[in-house]
């Protein structure tokens, strides 16, 4: 609901630019320039290995005072390139962009059991008279997918050749192009059981993801009419059904968006 | 210096030589102690093999530890006697149940007691609470149920390793004369050729 009334928000503050600019200057919409976006973006995804994942081991001490000293870890990261084609107005100080990203991102559960081991013990199975463990030093999760990022964009505040810019942005599913699920065990006999040990936390789905997000950055403007702009993830939401991942379970994510823009000559 | 090289060389072959498979028995044997949101103090109700145990009596914890091997299991004369020790007001405490007319010659037999439930008033069933250094004290019951809601082999890397027994129990008695209750008891507990006994 936050994220409909953001976009309810932005773009009522977008067209009400447009409408009251129309109206003064009629030259406004002769004003329109394009520019190609080449992109760089890095997403850190948050949230935690997910509870399908049944470990054997206190990794969330409540601070009894009696507890082993092992861990478990997990993280997940992204990283996008990007290129876009950009309308921008200097006039309403506004602008448009599409077009195509490539995403790749990386989630991993490590640890160990105690402080002398590199491993952590894996429930994988669990019948009425057996419980099956693993010995696993790590699981790792990669997803490739195609999406198409559409981004509004307005410049709040420009001195000299430094900007400052804020976009609501979304990108939008469009081709998953791997998704899969890997693990090491401390025993390589157990390989041969790794499709059983896998399935028992999810199968990967082939859905790429879709999302919103809202960007605060800064720009720098060169001499050619090119500028260089970075811009920190200030507001994420995840528009798909469902976790984005198998073993980590994220509901929003942070990050940073660099871009370099180059106008399009007529 | 020489001496240095040595014991250096020394300890890690010491260290090398304790092989991976004693390396996860030992790990397997620690007691991992999770705290139940909804009875703090205790650990949570399991069925991982985590060696713990806990119990209030009255309202003070009676629970395990990671300093004292929170269990054993010993058949002698056709009868189980199954010890928890932990801690009780600071004194390491056993809880032992002697349960009559069970010969098994291995933990393996264990499994047979999945889903198995005692009343603790019936003949034959004893409860000893054992406190620090005093002798030990033949609880006499009010009424009490102990009940092993599942018994099952514990695997690691599909090697069998042990058996472990999950379940709960409860009961009044009588503490110096004063009546109490042992309430919300619960056992997640693992027995190999480490802590089962067999007597002839």
């Amino acid at each position: 609901m936050r994220t409909l009334y953001l976009v309810f928000f932005f773009l009522f503050i977008f067209l009400e630019n447009i409408y009251s600019g129309n109206e003064s200057d009629e030259n406004n919409f002769s004003s329109w320039k394009s520019y190609l976006k080449v992109e760089l973006n890095g997403y850190y995804p948050n949230g935690n290995i997910s509870s399908d994942i049944n470990i054997r081991q206190n990794f969330n001490s409540l601070g009894s005072g009696i507890q082993d000293n092992g861990s478990i870890w997990s993280y997940a990261n992204g990283v996008s390139v990007g290129l876009q084609c950009m309308l921008y107005n200097s006039n309403l100080r506004m602008g448009v962009s599409s077009g195509l990203r490539y995403n790749d991102y990386l989630a991993e559960v490590y640890g160990s059991v105690s402080v002398y081991s590199d491993y952590f013990y894996l429930r994988y199975s669990e019948l009425d008279q057996e419980t099956k463990f693993a010995r696993v030093e790590v699981i790792t999760e990669k997803k490739e997918y195609f999406s198409i990022p559409i981004e509004f964009t307005y410049n709040v505040y420009n001195y000299k050749r430094l900007g400052l810019w804020t976009s609501l942005g979304g990108e939008v599913g469009l081709l998953c192009v791997s998704h899969e699920t890997d693990i090491e065990f401390v025993e390589s006999k157990m390989n041969s059981y790794k499709s059983i040990v896998l399935e028992s936390f999810g199968s990967p789905d082939e859905k790429a993801l879709s999302n919103i997000y809202l960007t605060l950055g800064g720009s720098y403007s060169f001499k050619n009419g090119a500028f260089f702009r970075i811009d920190a993830i200030v507001f994420s939401d995840y528009i798909c059904s469902g976790q984005p991942f198998v073993i980590y379970e994220s509901d929003f994510f942070n990050g940073f968006m660099m871009s370099l823009q180059f106008p399009i000559k007529k | 210096m020489k001496n240095y090289l040595l014991k250096f060389v020394t300890i890690s072959l010491v260290f090398l030589l304790f092989s991976c498979s004693e390396m996860d028995d030992y790990e397997l044997s620690e007691t991992v102690f999770i705290e139940d949101p909804y009875f703090p103090g205790l650990p949570i109700y399991s069925e991982w093999g985590y060696n713990s145990f806990g119990a209030y009596i009255d309202r003070v914890e009676f629970i395990s530890t990671n300093h004292e091997l929170s269990s054993k299991i010993i058949i002698e004369n056709d009868t189980l006697m199954m010890i928890m020790r932990g801690e009780y007001r600071n004194e390491t405490t056993d809880l032992v149940f002697y349960i009559p007319n069970i010969t098994y010659d291995t933990y393996d037999d264990l499994l047979a007691l999945d889903a198995t439930s005692f009343d603790l008033n019936n003949p034959g069933i004893v409860v000893e609470l054992k406190q620090g250094n005093t002798p030990a004290l033949k609880l006499e019951l009010i009424d009490g149920t102990f009940s092993i809601k599942r018994a099952q082999y514990l695997f690691v890397d599909e090697e069998p390793r042990r058996v472990i027994l999950s379940g709960v129990f409860k009961f009044q008695t009588f503490l110096n004369d004063e009546p109490i209750t042992v309430s919300n008891g619960r056992f997640d507990l693992g027995y190999n050729y480490d802590n089962f006994y067999k007597i002839e």
